[in-house]
């Protein structure tokens, strides 16, 4: 009889976690403290501990200090941050645990800010409503050292890209390679964990290490998307290296002197597209170049960038040594950064729209979501400064029990040899082609788009549909990509399971219809206005049965919420059930 | 040995390399990769550098400088309107 290991190494785990980020090792920590008796295992392309955004991140974690309120943070997010877009159930209960995860990652080994009596320093952001502590950069390695003493198994450097599925449909493992020698390598698991990040079509967006694979892997196993169309917005960056000027936004000037900031977005809490929007007005009309007068640092630049804090001890050497590093760099190009350097706008998109409940479980059995890959997806919307690292964390307290409660109970389910088998022969189609196309192709297609403020941050039916026509296009390229060694193999998988993520965000762009949000705005010029009557909505995206992009609305069940736009009625064939 | 693209240029010192992969399994966009006939790490996918400086600031010989080009190629505030 046909044997798995005909097709590869076989790894059997209990619980299977894609992507060794904060999120992945919080999840896998988190599994195993639950059940020590369950095998976890992480693995992922990079190296653990250095691999993902997190081995990145060291400017502050979001957290709350004890006479902060979080139905007072909660209710100014959804009016400041999701545009009553979020599921507001959701958002209350994830703010209120925001200490708790910090305490969580205190617990792992990781450093924080400390007070002197050794509880949690956390530093109060402007508006008071919610705190930010300090972290070490390393806080991967932290985490990695404690999964590994609690007996978590870590596997670096395999990439995985589709999920393996049992007849009803439940995900029971995945397939990949190993980067180093292409060696094809399939996991058997009970629970398996999407921590891969999201997708940032390449390094436009500043934001490495997300090609969209985990997203693309659940879509085709019926993964639901929600929210894609707010998955663009805009950074205010150093023009020497393209790096984020933190808390900058409030103090751009023009060629005049003029303090620009406050002319489109006066004192803003946060950056904006609207600013932005009039930054490429100053610099079409002439008014350019433009630069941050960082001279005298106001309470946004202070707090948000964390240099207000640093002899606080909200910054850790770790991260000061790496931004003194930047710096240095910068310089080598012949560019001071200094006091007033020229900044300009970086437009991303964030593909995070992977839909998962408050336990980070997506609609598929067997399947969560952890991390920053599930952000707008999981609808709470609580983003601020710093929810980069703690959704990491509270992601992973949450998966981790969820999903240990799951692979206790569930019997594991061996999988297909034909569907492994076809599966293996996709992924490795592209070393066989008689063509000579390379992803690089489609990359560098896509980062076009990235780099026009009228393709991502103000849209019409016009410009979306000529996205939507360009990717079909690059869709026929796909089929036609070339590889030859492990990393470009990788590459041509990448550049499909980004394109098809770049599809969602359009598609789910082209069909709301008005213009909502705030950080990640969805701005439509054909339709200016909000439109609380028709859009109060959310738009879900699912690969349908015949392979087609299906879209679907949701009503936002805001006879639960307590934070309404005004005027808002409740529609027939509800009650309400909030005020009650 | 120089090695160049759009973004980086690397200047990699291969007389000092130990042969301690650090730098391959240390880069988060697979950029090193170890090349076993000039027995020596090189940086075989520069176009995937994303400038973090890990590399650099983990080889122990100090074999490694990432040196960064002109990082914003195009403005996108220069770019014209394209929807009129
Ligand atoms: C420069 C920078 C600075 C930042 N600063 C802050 C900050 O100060 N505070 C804050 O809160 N947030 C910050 N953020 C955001 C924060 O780092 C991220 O939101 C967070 O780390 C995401 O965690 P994650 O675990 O979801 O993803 P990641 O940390 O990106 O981990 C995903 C992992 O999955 C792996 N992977 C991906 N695809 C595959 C695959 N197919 N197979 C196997 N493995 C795979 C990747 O290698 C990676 O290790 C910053 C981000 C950047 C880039
Ligand atoms: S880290 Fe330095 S010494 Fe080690 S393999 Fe790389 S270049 Fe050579
Ligand atoms: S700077 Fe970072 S991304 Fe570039 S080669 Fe070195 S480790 Fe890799």
């Amino acid at each position: 009889m046909a044997n798995l290991k005909d097709l590869g190494k076989v790894y059997t785990s209990d619980i299977l976690i894609i992507g060794g980020g904060i999120a992945g090792l919080c999840t896998a920590i988190k599994a195993k403290e639950t059940n020590p008796a369950l095998d976890v295992l992480v693995v992922d392309k990079g190296s653990i501990g250095y691999a993902g955004q997190s081995g990145k991140a060291g400017n502050g974690i979001t957290g709350r200090l004890p006479h902060q309120n979080p139905q007072a943070m909660a209710d100014y997010l959804v009016v400041n941050g999701g545009d009553y877009m979020n599921d507001q159930e959701f958002l209350l209960d994830y703010v209120s645990t925001n200490q708790e995860s910090l305490e969580f990652l205190d617990h792992c080994g990781v450093k924080l800010s400390k007070n002197e009596d050794g509880s949690i320093r956390v530093f109060p952001m402007p508006n008071d409503l919610w705190g930010c502590a300090g972290i070490e950069l390393g806080s991967c390695f932290s985490l990695r050292d404690y999964a590994l003493k609690v007996g978590v198994r870590l596997l670096d450097r395999v990439q995985l890209f589709e999920l393996l599925t049992d007849k009803a449909g439940a995900v029971i493992g995945a397939i990949g390679f190993d980067c180093d020698k292409m060696k094809c390598q399939i996991f058997k698991a009970k629970a398996v964990a999407v921590a891969t990040d999201g997708c940032y079509f390449k390094k436009v967006g500043g934001m490495f290490c997300g090609y969209g694979n985990g997203i693309a892997s659940a879509y085709r196993v019926g993964a639901l998307m929600r929210n894609a169309e707010f998955s663009c917005s805009v950074e205010l960056v150093h023009k020497a290296n393209n790096e984020a000027v933190y808390g900058g936004f409030n103090l751009v000037h023009n060629k005049d002197g003029v303090n620009v900031s406050q002319v489109y977005a006066p004192n803003a809490e946060e950056t904006t597209p609207d600013l932005h929007i009039g930054l490429w007005k100053e610099v079409q009309e002439g008014r350019g170049p433009l630069y941050c007068d960082l001279r005298v640092l106001d309470d946004m630049s202070a707090h948000i960038g964390g240099m207000g804090h640093v002899n606080d001890g909200r910054m850790m050497a770790d991260k000061l040594r790496w931004i003194g590093i930047e710096m240095a760099k910068a310089a080598q190009t012949g560019i001071q950064l200094g006091q007033t350097p020229e900044v300009t706008s970086r437009m991303y998109i964030q593909g995070e729209f992977l839909r998962a409940d408050r336990e980070f479980k997506t609609n598929v059995e067997g399947l969560w979501a952890p991390g920053k890959i599930s952000y707008q997806g999981s609808a709470y919307w609580g983003w601020v400064r710093g929810d980069g690292l703690g959704n990491g964390a509270q992601c992973g307290m949450r998966a981790g029990a969820s999903m240990a409660k799951f692979a206790t109970e569930k019997a594991a389910v061996e999988p297909d040899y034909e569907q492994v088998k076809a599966l293996k022969d996709k992924i490795y189609a592209p070393l066989n082609r008689p063509t000579t196309r390379k992803p690089k192709e489609v990359f560098d297609a896509m980062e076009q788009v990235v780099f026009h403020l009228d393709n991502v941050i103000v849209k019409s039916e016009k410009s979306i549909q000529a996205i939507l026509d360009m990717i079909e296009e690059l869709k026929k390229v796909i089929p036609e990509l070339t590889a030859e060694d492990a990393h470009t193999l990788a590459k041509c998988h990448d550049a499909a399971d980004s394109l098809l993520c770049l599809e969602i965000v359009f598609r789910a762009a082209q069909m709301r219809k008005e213009t909502r949000g705030c950080v990640y705005r969805h701005i439509r010029t054909d339709y200016p206005e909000r439109d609380n009557k028709n859009w109060l909505k959310w738009i879900n995206v699912k690969q349908g049965e015949n392979g087609s992009m299906e879209l679907f609305t949701e009503d936002i069940p805001m006879w639960r919420y307590p934070v309404r736009p005004e005027g808002y009625e409740i529609p027939e064939g509800h009650a309400e059930e909030y005020y009650v | 040995m120089i090695v160049t693209s759009s973004d980086v240029k690397f200047v990699v010192d291969t007389d000092r390399c130990c042969g301690c992969k650090v730098c391959v399994r240390r880069c988060i966009e697979d950029v090193w990769h170890w090349d076993p006939e000039k027995n020596c790490a090189v940086p075989k996918y520069p176009d995937e550098c994303v400038l973090c400086y890990q590399c650099e600031m983990d080889c122990k010989n100090n074999c490694i400088e990432v040196i960064p080009q002109v990082v914003i190629k195009s403005d996108p505030l220069l770019n014209k309107p394209q929807y009129e």
